[in-house]
């Protein structure tokens, strides 16, 4: 009974132990031998530098400039770290960018305050216990590391560090997003471009590893391990840098003009889905992007989405005419008053009403009550599967990485008013990229693109260049044709002629959306937009422009349509397109 | 056997003496070679710092906005108006491609 009782205990502590090599050799293995690594292995991790951008002419947008880490070896800090915060807080306090020529009594005050604040964290920073090394501050520039130091403090020391450089300032800031810190540290892309090619722009960082004793200290005679880093490729884009300072500063100009909250202006090459200029107000400079609301860093015009109003008209003419079931002289045998669907009355937008209005007179006038005439013919199912092959309600592919998808409600939830307000672009949320994509689609005869902003990328010894993609035919070459015809007419009748420049063909609709809010829309906000293409035989750019709540006049043919001939007027002159085109 | 002994002791010398000399000849050669990379490891550095701040400024001179400023101070302005020059073609052309 006793040698049973033995052999038990022993098989039983046997066990134990093989249960417990069992969780240390398998179960745990690669956390146990990292740990052990981690006693004799250090590791140094090398980054290589981030690509740079370029615009389509090979001019610099985003650069690396050379920067500095300032430091502190604690046990050589001679002087008392209150005497050494006191000496570097008012040179990092420049550093910031404030402006030295302060003369008014109040911000004087605010900078000795500021100086006081930083020179206590700095002391704070220089006293931590149990610390040997100390950053002090990152990036700061070479002028402030001779500055600090010619103070000659022992114990600072400084390391080369790399920063983002913009030599066109703020220009297409959101479209290039910036560079901040994860949560290790590490730098990495934020929005825009700098978010969508991160991967490539930061290349692959490079590793050191080398035997330490047990101080820490590196063995000399020890073994090394060694991978090189890799630096980042950069990109070319699309982007032509005169078109991008253009649309800037006559958004600029606009927004202030007609009282904006905000807007955007995308320019894009109908034929390949090129994106020459997009722009959006307001912007922040992303060299400094943490003084900046984190409300704009999205990119307006793919991440916001807004109800388009009257120039999603296009769209249900496109569908209509794609369909044989209107011509653009088809009589509206509806258009004599405010037309009523389900428990709702449709009216125009100025309450006047056209009986016997053909179909070009329709867009000419931009009825409300002839758009719904047009749905009616195409019904629910043919509507939103053309609102769907035109791109909306999905991504439209664009390289830049907060592209967001809009919003067009499942086709099995429409119902008759759905189809009637969807007509003249209400009820429904895209982005402004979804609408340029769809009317490029007009203007290069009826193929859907994918936007591209990148079309090279350029490593150290690769190339890649990134081809226009076309993703779907959605009208008939006649059908673009004739509506392009049409929005000729309601450019050269409607409501923004006055503004149009003289000579030229311009194709374009203007769009004034309510804002709808909790329920209903408000009845002072709008969204001004317009859209359009030129030269319309062979057209070398679409245009989108949008204003967000214009408070001179809501109507886009006084707002946002001005803008746009204004921008175009530019661009006729920069790429010597004469009138009669 | 003493005669051998006393040699291999002599030669054990001499090859102490060789390989110390050629210890001290490396180290000093290793010191040298390691200053002399180091140096110009320094210098690779600073020459792309230079660069760098070179192509910085190259594109700050070059960028949009400030060519708009001097422009600007050298008394330039927006064009107005633009006169576009179509070539008149003549009309023994048109008779003939008629």
């Amino acid at each position: 009974m006793r040698q049973k009782l033995l052999f038990l205990f022993l098989l039983f502590f046997a066990l134990a132990i093989i249960a417990r090599l069992f969780y240390w050799q398998v179960l745990e293995r690669e956390k146990l031998s990292a740990l052990g690594e981690a006693q004799y292995w250090q590791t140094l991790e090398i980054f290589g530098r981030r690509g740079q951008i370029f615009t389509s002419d090979n001019s610099s947008l985003v650069l690396n400039q050379p920067s500095y880490l300032v430091f502190a070896s604690l046990p050589d800090l001679k002087e008392k770290p209150h005497d050494v915060a006191l000496k570097l807080a008012p040179i990092l306090w420049e550093e910031e960018g404030e402006d030295s020529l302060i003369a008014t009594h109040s911000a004087q005050k605010d900078k000795i305050l500021a100086i006081k604040k930083l020179t206590s964290e700095i002391e704070k920073r220089l006293s931590l216990p149990n610390l040997v090394w100390v950053p002090i501050k990152h990036k700061i520039s070479k002028e402030t590391m001779e500055k600090i130091r010619s103070l000659n403090i022992a114990g600072l020391g400084f390391e080369p560090e790399e920063k983002r450089f913009y030599p066109e300032a703020s220009m297409a800031a959101q479209l290039l997003g910036f560079v901040g810190q994860d949560s290790t540290g590490r730098e990495t892309g934020y929005f825009g471009l700098e978010g969508y090619y991160n991967h490539e722009l930061k290349g692959r960082a490079g590793l050191i590893q080398q035997e330490k004793d047990a101080q820490g200290r590196p063995i000399l005679v020890g073994r090394q391990k060694s991978q090189d880093a890799e630096d980042g490729r950069s990109l070319i884009l699309s982007l032509d840098k005169r078109v991008q300072f253009i649309v800037e500063e006559k958004l600029k100009k606009a927004s202030e003009i007609y009282g904006a909250k905000g807007g955007t202006v995308i320019v894009m090459e109908p034929k390949t889905g090129k994106v020459l200029a997009m722009a959006s107000s307001p912007a922040y400079d992303p060299m400094k992007f943490l003084e900046h609301e984190p409300q704009t860093y999205k990119n307006p015009a793919v991440s916001d989405t807004y109800e388009p109003g009257s120039v999603f008209k296009l769209i249900t003419f496109a569908a209509a005419l794609n369909e044989n079931l209107v011509k653009p002289e088809t009589v509206c045998d509806q258009c004599t008053g405010p037309l009523p669907v389900a428990d709702y009355l449709i009216k125009t937008w100025n309450e006047k009403y056209y009986p016997n209005t053909t179909v070009k007179e329709i867009l000419e006038h931009s009825d409300n009550v002839g758009a719904v005439f047009i749905a009616k013919k195409l019904g629910i199912e043919k509507f939103v599967n053309y609102v769907l092959n035109f791109g909306f309600g999905a991504l439209s592919g664009i390289d830049l990485q907060e592209e967001t998808l809009g919003n067009i409600r499942p086709k099995n939830e429409w119902k008759g008013i759905d189809l009637a307000v969807g007509s003249f672009g209400q009820g429904l949320a895209i982005t402004p990229i979804q609408m340029v994509r769809a009317v490029a689609a007009i203007a290069n005869g009826g193929e859907l693109i994918v936007p591209q902003v990148v079309t090279k990328i350029v490593g150290k010894d690769k190339q890649i260049e990134i081809k226009p993609k076309v993703v779907r035919r959605v009208i008939k070459p006649q059908t673009a044709k004739a509506l392009t015809e049409l929005m000729i007419s309601a450019v050269e009748k409607g409501e923004a002629r006055w503004a149009k420049p003289k000579g030229y063909k311009i194709a374009g609709k203007t769009g004034t959306a309510q804002i709808p809010i909790a329920g209903h829309y408000d009845p002072k906000k709008t969204i001004a937009s317009f859209v359009g293409f030129a030269p319309v035989d062979n057209p070398r750019f679409v245009m989108l422009t949008l204003l967000s709540e214009p408070t001179s006049s809501s109507w886009g043919s006084e707002t946002a349509a001005p803008l746009f001939f204004d921008i175009a007027r530019e661009l006729f002159y920069y790429w010597g397109i004469a009138p009669g085109n | 056997m003493k005669k051998f002994k006393k040699l291999i002791l002599i030669l054990t010398l001499f090859l102490l003496a060789v390989l110390g000399v050629f210890q001290v000849i490396l180290s000093n050669q290793l010191a040298t070679q390691g200053k002399n990379q180091k140096n110009l490891e320094e210098e690779k550095a600073q020459l792309w710092e230079e660069n760098a701040f070179l192509e910085n400024e190259l594109a700050r001179l070059s960028s949009i906005s400030y060519l708009e400023k001097k422009a600007t101070e050298a008394g330039f302005v927006k064009t107005s108006q633009v006169l576009y020059l179509t070539p008149q073609v003549p009309v023994a052309q048109i008779l003939k491609t008629r």
